[in-house]
């Protein structure tokens, strides 16, 4: 296993579960569930366990023991990603509070309306970033998110039916090259990109040490950064206990407007997140080409 | 603006913005291999193109657009139209 193959785990069949359970039993009732599912993947997904107990004891240095309780650990943790991705939408955000760290950040970027990137990962559940957004300005602001096409169209569309369309104004990566007029059109209004930087797969990269060792990522949103000189955010939203979100923005200005210096920098921030909460990463490919 | 002038200036800018050699530039040559395009590159081609002719391209433009010749007969077209 290589690169990541641009799909993610799961059936509607299994988000219908957990959105009864969610809207008749509360959210508490459905993490319990997840355990049994987390389970069932500890157990069937040799390959995905396997690459992330290599995170954990290779690159964490986690002992034996604490790596494997981590494998199941990432998967609850996505899970509750997920369902808080759902809850939010159907019903249950003041279940919710959030924290702002580095708000003034993201309010000085909308002011000096030169649009802007926003490097965030497959970490804590940046799905949930409209709710931040909607706090940090009464005016709306224009968030792009670029993804590419990788849930499951099916899953896509019941997510959609029962969460109400994107929550992020959303730009899917196609074959077409229709997202090529959108980045374009968003640059042009001044408006914000948002990236999550930390996948590699089929095209062009670049490469940085990463939890100690070499490793690649896509270079088009460092280059496209670079090139247009485009203001910069770090930002991630991680989850805490008792229905906690953590929002860290950080503004990041490089010497040299490289695309190199650009992802040494979001490397060296991105390490520090994943390091104070390793259960939230959630890249589960070989992300090292260590298997 | 003559085709000459039109090829010319595309491979100017070309050359500036990809870091490819005017050699490596032939009408049959295929565009996204010989500039190394990938996803997001594309949106410096469009910029390119925008600022350099004054002139929108959208999506459907690219879907038979594979070599430098396909690319310089979609400027023409559109500077025409």
């Amino acid at each position: 296993m290589a690169d990541w193959k641009g799909q993610s785990k799961g059936s509607v069949l299994g988000y219908k579960i957990f959105i009864f359970f969610i809207k008749y039993f509360g959210l508490r009732a459905t993490y319990g569930l997840l355990y049994f599912v987390a389970f069932y993947y500890f157990f069937s997904s040799y390959s995905t366990s396997k690459n992330i107990y290599t995170y954990y004891h290779n690159r964490l240095r986690f002992s034996k023991i604490k790596s494997l309780t981590g494998i199941f650990n990432s998967y609850v943790q996505l899970g509750k990603s997920l369902i808080d991705r759902v809850a939010v939408t159907v019903g249950f955000k003041n279940k919710f509070s959030f924290e702002f760290d580095g708000v003034q950040h993201i309010k000085s970027l909308v002011k000096e309306g030169k649009g802007g990137i926003i490097f965030t990962a497959h970490i804590g559940n940046f799905n949930i970033s409209k709710s931040f957004f909607t706090e940090v300005s009464k005016e709306p602001i224009q968030v792009n998110m670029v993804v590419t096409d990788t849930e499951h169209k099916q899953i896509k569309n019941y997510l959609n039916s029962v969460t109400g369309e994107t929550q992020l104004k959303l730009i899917v990566v196609k074959e077409d090259m229709s997202h090529i007029f959108k980045i374009n059109d968003a640059l042009q209004n001044n408006e914000l990109l948002v990236f999550a930087s930390d996948r590699s797969g089929e095209g062009k990269h670049l490469k940085a040490d990463f939890l100690g060792k070499e490793t690649q990522f896509f270079q088009g949103p460092f280059k496209l950064a670079a090139q247009k000189k485009l203001p910069i955010l770090f930002a991630y939203i991680m989850r805490e206990k008792n229905f906690h979100y953590h929002f860290y923005a950080r503004r990041f200005e490089p010497s040299k407007y490289a695309a190199q210096d650009i992802l040494m920098g979001y490397t060296a921030y991105l390490e520090k997140m994943v390091r104070k909460y390793p259960a939230q990463w959630f890249n589960f490919y070989d992300f090292w080409k260590e298997n | 603006m003559k085709r000459d002038e039109i090829i010319s200036k595309i491979d100017d800018f070309l050359v500036e913005e990809f870091e490819v050699e005017q050699s490596e530039i032939s009408e049959t040559a295929n565009l996204k291999e010989t500039l190394d395009l990938d996803s997001l590159d594309y949106v410096d081609l469009v910029v390119a193109v925008e600022s350099s002719f004054g002139i929108k391209l959208v999506a459907e433009d690219f879907a038979n657009t594979h070599t430098f010749e396909d690319f310089y007969s979609l400027i023409d077209s559109k500077l025409k139209q």
